[in-house]
Order: structure tokens, then C-alpha cells, then sequence
């Protein structure tokens, strides 16, 4: 073999050898086992409100001091945020966004031009301080579709001192529209999909038919610096 | 390029021709009108990478993830608090099924290439992540809009258009085609019909998962574009 061949050839044994190592590595049941399948990122979309609202609390069914809740289905959102290993994510904040039951965002490029239209008792946005156990709790309405977002969703955000850790999105799992939402069917495979959907169900208990929605959040891999 | 060079290239291609249908065969994409196999689909993988005993089964409390025992509980379909191998292969044929590959819009593509750090950095996104790229974006977007068409089927329900708007998009056509009528000559028109009738090729492949920093960012758009369905 001349010296070119053998370059060759070995850079041609080298690069099937990589392909074929990282098909092995992607088709091997159980290689991921042992860790928790991290919640897929998704977009932010246009409609993170530009001018967050006075009350920020985790209840966006009562703005401040009001009397007269949103109109909706009234969703008891929680869950817990965990790493990769499972354990709970301390010392993170939440945010949640979604359109009101009228379909119009907290953000003024929705809700000046749809002024008339919506629900001015929405709060559109809320965030919540996730303590040691990870786990954190909104009091929301169940999502509605949104014209051009067929799948009703509710978007979300995981930070730590500021800084976004990930960003992504909540769907309701079997809705009809969800096959015909761009975001939902570009969320990945079936099982990434499963990842970034949950069941709205009755509330345990509850005579005023609220519902009750679980979402667990898996960040990146065990921080070796998490506190 | 000499006869040794184009040997070598053509060597190479073959490898990667060998890689590629191993890894789609694998994946359980078989085209055509073949019966799919969903043994290699991400559900059924992942969720039987939790069959802790390997008996072939999956029980409750083999499930450690919480998230994941809704999709058992769709799988069990007897209810008899045990997923069997066949009752894992309907619910994945069933998920997969929910969006069918190749009439997605492009999806997201793969993961940044290797060992990058993750735009947030932060204490998750330290280290050298090793974890999966994103998968690849599906194929392309439905039929491509037509020449003259104003809002193709599938835009309005994306829309969600009311049956009254639908009307008036209806109406709309009507006077386009009627104009376009009067602005084309009869050859032209007859061409253009040509076109509408000539649908585009299968949606391109997705883009390749990329060997994924630690979930850093969504990828760009897949490679693979916006082909539409054979009509």
C-alpha cells in the first residue's frame, strides 16, 4: 500500500467507525438508563410579556386584590423540578405565560390590538420560588388554543439567579389540535413529545370542577455546584 | 483524479451507504407500504430500558420516572397494572402515528455539534455534556401552496378559520381565479393548472441528531426542507 492509500483508508475506517459507534450509541436500549430524560427545549415564542405585570404571584386566576377571577378552567398546576440524577433542583424560579381564555397574550403587540377582547382579570404571567423539596405550584386556566397554535399550551421558563437554565413549553397530551401545531409535532419523537405534554384532570375533591395538571421538569445532568 | 483516488471514494461512499440504512432499518423507518416495526422507536426503547428484571415486561413500580406512567397507563390497555412487549408496540405505533413522519412541518434539528457548552452555561449546563443531540427536523410542510392559491387547506385549520371565514376564503378564490383568468392567456392557464396538478416530492429527511452539548439551545432548522407530500 502507497502512503496515500494507507491515509486513506484509515480515515475511511475512522469515519465509519465514528458513524457506526454513534448509531450503536443512539439504537442501544439502556445506555441512558440511569438518568432521567431532560424536558426538551422549546421556543420562547413572540410573547414573553414585555412589561411584566405589577402582580407576579403563582395565583393568575386573581389579580391583586380583586374580586372577580379570570375566565377559564381553573388548573392547579404543579410539579417538581429535578436534575438529570432525580433529585429536586433547589433555590430555581419558574415562570409561567400563556393567553388568556381569549386568546390574547400579556404582551402589548396582543393585547393593545385585542384590547376589547381580553380577559382583563387574567394575569397572564406568574412566577414561583421553588424551595428545597423542587417542587412549585401555579393556580392557572387549563391553556386554550391560540390562532395559528392549534395545540393550547402553556409556555415556561426555569431560572436561576436570572440566568435561564431552559426554556420550553407545557401541552395538554391528547388534545386534537396538538397534530397540527408546528411547535408540538417539531418538539421530537413521540417520547420527547410525551416529555413536554401532561393530562388536565378533575381535581381530587374539588365541586367547582377545577382541574389539576402534574409537571415534572428535568434540568442538564447532577450539577456538581448546585447549591 | 486518478483511478486509485476515485476507489477510495467510491469505498467510502458504500461505508456510508452501509452506515446510513443501518441506522434507518434500525430506527424502524421502513418506507413504502412495508408494516413498521417499532421495537427501535424511542418509546419502546426508553420505556423498556425500565424493565429492571428483564422479563420482557414492564410493572408499575419499574417505572421510576413520573412522567412516564401516564404512558404506561395508556399502554395498559387491560388494565392489569403489567405492559406487555405487544401492548408497549401498539402505544408506540399509536404515538408515533399522532404525527406522521415526513408530513411535519421541519421540525427542530438536531442538537449543536459536540462538547459545547450550552448558551445558559449555568451549574446544569457545566461540563462537557455527552448527551443526544436533538433528533432530526420530520420532513416538509403538507402539499406547497399552489400557484394562485391564497390559503392552502391545511393553513386555515392551522388558522383555525371559522366556517364563515372559510367562505370568504372560498369567495376570494373564486375572484382571483376568475381574474387570473382574464390576465393570463389560455396557454399560460393551462400551464398553471399543469403545476397544480404536479405535486412535489416526499418531505425531506430529517436533519441528523446531533451529538448534543448538554442540551444546549434548540437547533436551526433541518436541513432536510419544506418538500411537501406526493399528492
Amino acid at each position: 500500500m502507497t502512503d496515500i492509500e494507507t491515509l486513506i483508508s484509515r480515515r475511511t475506517m475512522l469515519r465509519g467507525g465514528l458513524a457506526f459507534g454513534a448509531a450503536l450509541a443512539l439504537f442501544t436500549p439502556g445506555v441512558f438508563a440511569e438518568q432521567l430524560e431532560r424536558t426538551p427545549r422549546l421556543t420562547e415564542g413572540p410573547f414573553y410579556p414585555d412589561h411584566l405585570p405589577l402582580d407576579q404571584d403563582n395565583d393568575l386566576i386573581i389579580i391583586g386584590n380583586s374580586l372577580t377571577p379570570a375566565v377559564g378552567e381553573i388548573t392547579h398546576l404543579s410539579g417538581r423540578v429535578l436534575d438529570a440524577g432525580g433529585s429536586p433542583v433547589r433555590n430555581v424560579e419558574i415562570e409561567i405565560w400563556q393567553c388568556d381564555a381569549k386568546q390574547v397574550y400579556l404582551h402589548s403587540c396582543d393585547s393593545v390590538p385585542k384590547a376589547a377582547q381580553r380577559d382583563k382579570n387574567f394575569q397572564g404571567f406568574g412566577r414561583f420560588a421553588v424551595g428545597s423539596s423542587g417542587e412549585y405550584r401555579f393556580r392557572t386556566i387549563k391553556p386554550v388554543p391560540y390562532p395559528g397554535r392549534p395545540a393550547p399550551l402553556i409556555h415556561f421558563k426555569v431560572k436561576k439567579n436570572g440566568r435561564e437554565l431552559l426554556t420550553s413549553q407545557i401541552f395538554i397530551a391528547g388534545f386534537a389540535g396538538n397534530k397540527n401545531d408546528g411547535v408540538y409535532r417539531g418538539a421530537g419523537d413521540a417520547f420527547q413529545r410525551a416529555l413536554v405534554s401532561t393530562e388536565f384532570v378533575p381535581l381530587e375533591g374539588s365541586t367547582a370542577g377545577e382541574l389539576s395538571a402534574r409537571f415534572d421538569i428535568v434540568l442538564g445532568r447532577t450539577p456538581g455546584d448546585a447549591e | 483524479m486518478g483511478q486509485v483516488e476515485i476507489f477510495m471514494w467510491k469505498r467510502e461512499w458504500v461505508l456510508v451507504a452501509v452506515v446510513v440504512a443501518f441506522s434507518s432499518s434500525a430506527f424502524g423507518q421502513a418506507s413504502g407500504g412495508e408494516k413498521k416495526d417499532y421495537s427501535q422507536s424511542p418509546v419502546f426503547v426508553k420505556m423498556m430500558a425500565m424493565d429492571k428484571n428483564k422479563d420482557g415486561k414492564l410493572t408499575r413500580d419499574e417505572i421510576t420516572d413520573q412522567r412516564l406512567l401516564r404512558l404506561f397507563e395508556e399502554a395498559d390497555t387491560n388494565h392489569d397494572g403489567v405492559v406487555t412487549r405487544e401492548e408497549l408496540l401498539a402505544l408506540a405505533a399509536k404515538l408515533e402515528a399522532e404525527v406522521p413522519a415526513g408530513s411535519g412541518r421541519g421540525g427542530a434539528g438536531g442538537g449543536p455539534g459536540g462538547f459545547e457548552r450550552p448558551p445558559d452555561g449555568g451549574p446544569y449546563g457545566q461540563g462537557q455534556g455527552r448527551g443526544r443531540g436533538g433528533p432530526g427536523g420530520r420532513g416538509g410542510f403538507g402539499p406547497p401552496p399552489q400557484p394562485g392559491q391564497i390559503l392552502p387547506a391545511r393553513l386555515q385549520d392551522e388558522l383555525n378559520l371559522s366556517e364563515d371565514q372559510k367562505k370568504q376564503i372560498a369567495d376570494l378564490q373564486k375572484e382571483v381565479d376568475a381574474r387570473l383568468a382574464k390576465i393570463l392567456t389560455a396557454e399560460q392557464l393551462t400551464q398553471m393548472k399543469q403545476m397544480r396538478g404536479r405535486g412535489r416530492g416526499p418531505g425531506g429527511p430529517g436533519g441528523p441528531g446531533g451529538q448534543g452539548g448538554d442540551r444546549g439551545g434548540n437547533g436551526g432548522p433541518p436541513p432536510g426542507g419544506q418538500g411537501g407530500q406526493p399528492e
